[in-house]
């Protein structure tokens, strides 16, 4: 996985510049080298570039939210059939502008950007003022599906990333939406999500896209088969068990991205929210009250339709973790942490299993305070081995929470917590000397070498 | 082709999405049947279209005698019939009827709560218990003693059961429903906090059967008003009445024609 950082580039663009001036290099040379490079792309990334696209979108969106505000005040001075007259010629007239300025003129492609943007804000618009003129029930949520549907052809034509977030956002709120009002699980959602939204993510190389994508999903689970197929009391304790499996499936999907360069990228996005899914529901569990209620319930018969879910999210998992045991022998970033990565998932896994069949809290609640210790740590360690400060930062803020749950926590008397303190401790010293002995053996290796 | 003309094709098509959601409720309310329907209003807000007040109909509940196939978010066909004034649902079919006469119309609706069971019992012999004379001298209130329906009850067909009234500031009696009882003195001792005025009358349960209550919903129930009017139609209370007159087309699809006021039509 080859890595390139921003001061780099920087520095090339900067030193193009006075090779061209100084004659070392021609025009067309500094361009092939421009191009070798992706500058082009890597300024689109760039913070002031950033900055006016961020800047305009904001101000796109607050046209957008101010027309809608306009449209529910429901100002009975202008008549209704001008109101529909009128959006119909902002909606044309700011997507013709966007257009030229981003594509036919090509001098101002975030202002068009953020026009475009508008556009599609404005096509929502039009839609909550027909069903406002005419009427439609106030739980429309058809409405919001509509207005996800009609602007993603044009994110996909022309691979624009905020139309993108905004259809996939969209589709998970009308979905969220939808099954709360009719009390039934939306199997369309999971189709459209898979078939279009996902592959139009990848095919733009979106990764605030793949985030609100994936964040859709998880919320889709929880709100559509879990809601719907488990009756509490049973619901919420076994719900979490489904989530810790869908934590491990994604960060070892994210596993399996990091080992292919072009999918490299999208790694992080599946790892962080396996991490962060994995961190919050055993954090829940890791409350005393809750693993003795886990343990009471698991004793009662399940019902059938979580026995599929949860075989299927185990499969899934295993799927995830036998991919990322094959593909890393054929691999050459596979490195010395990858084998410690998997083996914890893997233990991960294990661990919604054990509560269903060992019925044993106190066992049970001392393993989820480990594991919770295991994982905080794991990741800052993970963090300085891959240089994400990402990671090292939500390993700490894990840590604390943790840290100062359990030191406040009336549910543990004052040996118990003690015990948990003393032993933490000592784990991390004794990682802190595992560290100390690998670094020193890697200096030394170094050294031989030089 | 090239992606401009793409591009203006997706907008093109976008707008023609929106002509055609217009297109589709101008149908209904210029080719629909004139339906005028009973009101019961009251108001909340919507996030994205403003004030609105929220309509329920007296036929967004119907009682059938079995429920069976009829779940949240069933499609439904109710076949509506003209009664003296407002339109009456007669009857409901999961498949959509055959060619129904000129005097009715079925619009398409959804089941939007789960059916409930409730018990009907049919009232007879009613006799006066705490004051003589009391049923002759309140038809009105007489009148609300046919039918009674509860989802649970405590007596069988034929037992004497005992039915307190409670007037109100305005003069008029109105039932208490959950104090009906099989035992007079039960009656009596749950009502011993009451400062009203109480009057126990006793009936014979006649004839019971099983009914469901089914709430339905057919996309009507919202009224879009201009903001801060809302609370006008919520203000209206009895003894002033709300209707709304609908357009049903040929497809079962309805759509809000105009609201009345007291008869008179509402303009904002």
């Amino acid at each position: 996985m080859k890595k390139t950082s921003k001061s780099f580039y920087l520095w090339l663009k900067q030193e193009l510049e006075l090779w061209k001036q100084e004659g070392i290099v021609s025009e067309e040379q500094a361009e092939k080298i421009k191009e070798k490079y992706h500058l082009a792309q890597i300024e689109e990334k760039d913070a002031a570039t950033k900055l006016i696209m961020v800047i305009s979108l904001i101000g796109a969106l607050l046209i957008g939210g101010g027309v809608i505000l306009f449209i529910a005040s429901n100002w009975q001075v202008i008549p209704k059939s001008v109101k529909l007259l009128v959006i119909f010629g902002i909606i044309l007239s700011v997507n013709y502008f966007g257009y030229y300025l981003r594509y036919t003129k090509g001098a101002y492609p975030k202002v068009g950007l953020a026009l475009l943007f508008l556009g599609s804000l404005l096509f929502g618009a039009g839609i909550w003022l027909v069903a406002q003129t005419y009427n439609i029930t106030s739980r429309y949520h058809s409405g919001v599906l509509f207005w996800s549907v009609g602007i993603l052809p044009v994110s996909w034509l022309l691979g624009l990333q905020s139309i993108l977030v905004l259809s996939s956002g969209l589709l998970s709120f009308w979905t969220v939406w939808k099954s709360l009002d009719i009390s039934t699980p939306n199997y369309l959602y999971p189709v459209m999500m898979f078939s279009a939204i996902l592959p139009l993510c990848y095919k733009q190389k979106s990764k605030i896209a793949l985030f609100v994508s994936l964040t859709g999903i998880l919320l889709w689970f929880g709100f559509g088969p879990c809601l719907f197929y488990l009756k509490p009391p049973q619901m919420f304790h076994l719900l979490i068990l489904f989530y810790i499996t869908l934590g491990v499936f994604l960060y070892s999907t994210g596993l399996l991205h990091s080992f292919y360069e072009r999918l490299a990228d999208y790694q992080l996005i599946y790892r962080f929210l396996g991490i962060f899914v994995l961190f919050s529901f055993i954090y829940i569990v890791s409350f005393k009250e809750i693993i003795m209620e886990m343990g009471r319930l698991a004793t009662a018969p399940f019902p059938v339709s979580f026995w599929v879910i949860f075989g299927m999210l185990i499969l899934l998992s295993c799927i995830a973790i036998g991919g990322v045991l094959l593909t890393r022998r054929i691999n050459e970033y596979a490195s010395n942490i990858l084998n410690y990565e998997i083996a914890f998932i893997g233990i991960l896994l294990l661990f919604p299993v054990s509560i269903l069949i060992l019925h044993n809290a106190v066992f049970h609640s001392i393993l989820a305070n480990l594991l919770l210790l295991t994982l905080s740590v794991g990741v800052i360690i993970l963090g300085y081995y891959e240089e994400r400060a990402l990671f090292i930062n939500i390993g700490f803020v894990f840590f604390g929470i943790h840290f100062f749950t359990r030191y406040f926590d009336w549910a543990y008397k004052y040996l118990p917590r003690s015990l948990f303190f003393i032993i933490s401790g000592i784990i991390l010293i004794l990682i802190a000397t595992f560290m100390e002995k690998q670094r020193r053996k890697l200096i030394q290796a170094i050294r031989k070498e030089t | 082709m090239s992606q401009t003309k793409k591009f203006y094709l997706i907008i093109a098509l976008q707008i023609v999405f929106l002509l055609s959601l217009i297109g589709t409720k101008v149908f209904t309310l210029a080719t629909g049947e004139k339906v005028l329907l009973e009101v019961v209003p009251v108001d909340p807000r919507d996030i994205f279209r403003g004030e609105y007040a929220r309509l329920s109909y007296k036929i967004s509940t119907i009682k059938l005698p079995e429920a069976k196939g009829l779940k949240k978010g069933t499609i439904v066909y109710a076949v509506l019939k003209k009664g003296e004034k407002f339109w009456e649902v007669e009857r409901v079919d999961k498949i959509k009827p055959a060619d129904e006469t000129f005097d009715k119309v079925i619009m398409i609706g959804k089941v939007h709560g789960q059916p409930y069971k409730l018990l009907a019992t049919r009232l007879g012999n009613l006799r006066n218990v705490t004051q003589d004379g009391w049923l002759e001298a309140n038809p009105d209130a007489v009148a609300q003693l046919k039918i009674i329906e509860r989802p649970y009850v405590e007596w069988k067909q034929g037992d004497t059961i005992y039915i307190p009234f409670v007037q109100n500031n305005s003069g008029t009696w109105d039932i208490l429903n959950f104090n009906i009882y099989k035992n007079l003195d039960m009656v009596l001792k749950n009502l011993s906090y009451e400062k009203r005025n109480i009057v126990v009358v006793s009936a014979e349960a006649v004839f019971m059967e099983e009914t469901y209550s089914v709430p339905l919903e057919y996309g009507i129930e919202s009224y879009y008003v201009p903001e801060g009017k809302a609370v006008e139609i919520e203000r209206v209370r009895q003894p002033a009445k709300v209707s709304v007159e609908v357009s049903v087309d040929r497809f079962g699809n309805s759509a809000i024609n105009r609201i009345f006021i007291d008869d008179k039509p509402i303009d904002f």
